[in-house]
């Protein structure tokens, strides 16, 4: 990652969100995840599907054809490779992949 | 359409602050691997889950889709970056937001990743029609040149133009992506948003009574589609997955933790569902036929 990305990103992020704070904890968020804030600053707007613990419930009409739904009757055929390429541990790869590491424990905390 | 409950979904201020944008050195997994060499400009080719907790989100897909994980980084679990495979074909990232460890809420988001040919270009075009740059275009490591913006409604998506080339065109197989839509209050508003950008020819409910929405198709093959957002939720990109039953993927998810917005209803001829997952990202399933036309 070079400087002039990363600071390109930090003034991006950081601009809308410039004295905030927060979090039901009451101190200042500090979270920086791998992308850092790659995608957070998470600007106004952004919300949720759930009202407390209940997931919004969406019922589309029985006897109507409008769904809420896009999907189209066609789409581009199948990849022929898409069930059988092998596991990428047993491909050739070009790339320096480096050693993985144990999946993030549930419920987040950090290690 | 009636929506059982209707309290607004609270608007949420993701409030980050401090600390280094990006560290240095982190690895950003390719696309494909070992490279195509192909690109499919205006195909949604990548996608990465939001969320504050991967560990349970990576429970759950595994459970539901049997996607496999392998997780890369630092010991710090936010810091990591998880690569989903499906049937051995990585698919998809994993990455932590804000503070797993501070706030219970569940707004995870699934963000899609259009390939283009010009990245720079397509921030260009997205600051001239009202979006916003969330992430300026950058080189990210061996992945290629990236942004991410949010649409004028304030959905999230990126652009990508892959070091490695894109995955081979076409649907992906059982428990890989499908399609993807955006959950909009203006479709038509957003087609023109999105028409230049992918390079799409619009097509506004070309079969009356059965498409709703619109839908986004370069050289004749669909790529996206738009939807008035039926419910009072944000405005979002919201993809599918491809399985084999959705009643029984639905019984799966909810037996894993997962919620159901939108019951199995018949649509275009077979099955459509839409869950959330239990850390609060919306995704569709759908059944498809190997012959490329939905199941009937």
């Amino acid at each position: 990652m070079n400087a002039r990305f990363a600071a390109t990103i930090a003034t991006a992020l950081l601009l809308p969100v410039a004295g905030c704070e927060s979090n039901g904890g009451g101190s200042a968020s500090a979270g920086v995840g791998f992308y850092g804030s790659y995608y957070g600053g998470y600007y106004p707007g952004y919300g949720y599907w759930y009202d407390d613990n209940d997931a919004v419930v969406i019922r589309p009409p029985e006897d109507r054809p409008e769904r809420p739904t896009t999907l189209p009757s066609q789409l581009p055929a199948e990849r022929p490779s898409a069930s059988t390429q092998p596991s990428t541990t047993s491909r050739a790869s070009t790339t320096s992949r480096p050693a993985s590491r144990p999946m993030p424990r549930s419920r987040g905390g950090r290690r | 359409m009636h929506i059982s409950r209707r309290k607004v979904i609270g608007a949420l201020s993701i409030l980050l602050t401090s600390g280094p944008a990006i560290a240095a050195g982190q690895w950003w997994p390719p696309i494909t691997d070992p490279p195509t060499g192909q690109h499919h400009p205006g195909r949604w080719v990548w996608a990465e889950l939001l969320t504050r907790d991967v560990g349970t989100a990576a429970e759950f897909y595994g459970r539901v889709f049997g996607w496999t994980f392998e997780t890369f980084g630092p010991a710090d679990d936010l810091k990591t970056y998880t690569v989903v495979s499906s049937g051995g074909v990585p698919i998809a990232g994993m990455v932590f937001i804000d503070r797993p460890d501070a706030s219970p809420a569940r707004d995870a988001r699934w963000v899609g990743l259009m390939s283009v040919p010009d990245v720079d270009a397509a921030a260009r075009q997205v600051d001239k029609a009202g979006g916003r740059t969330l992430v300026a275009p950058g080189k990210l490591g061996e992945r290629g040149r990236a942004a991410v913006f949010a649409d004028p409604e304030g959905a999230v998506f990126g652009v990508i133009h892959s070091a490695t080339g894109d995955p081979e065109d076409g649907i992906g197989a059982e428990n890989q992506w499908l399609w993807i839509e955006l959950w909009a209050d203006d479709p038509a508003k957003m087609a023109s948003f999105y028409q230049p950008l992918g390079g799409y020819e619009v097509i506004q409910g070309a079969v009356p009574g059965e498409i709703s929405g619109v839908h986004l198709t370069r050289d004749g093959a669909p790529r996206a589609g738009i939807l008035h957002k039926p419910a009072p939720v944000p405005s979002t990109w919201l993809p599918y997955i491809r399985v084999a039953s959705v009643p029984d993927t639905v019984a799966r998810a909810q037996a894993a933790g997962g919620k159901v917005v939108i019951e199995p209803m018949r649509a275009r001829g077979t099955n459509v569902a839409l869950i959330l997952d239990p850390t609060g990202a919306p995704i569709a399933i759908a059944e498809w036929s190997r012959s490329g036309e939905v199941a009937k």
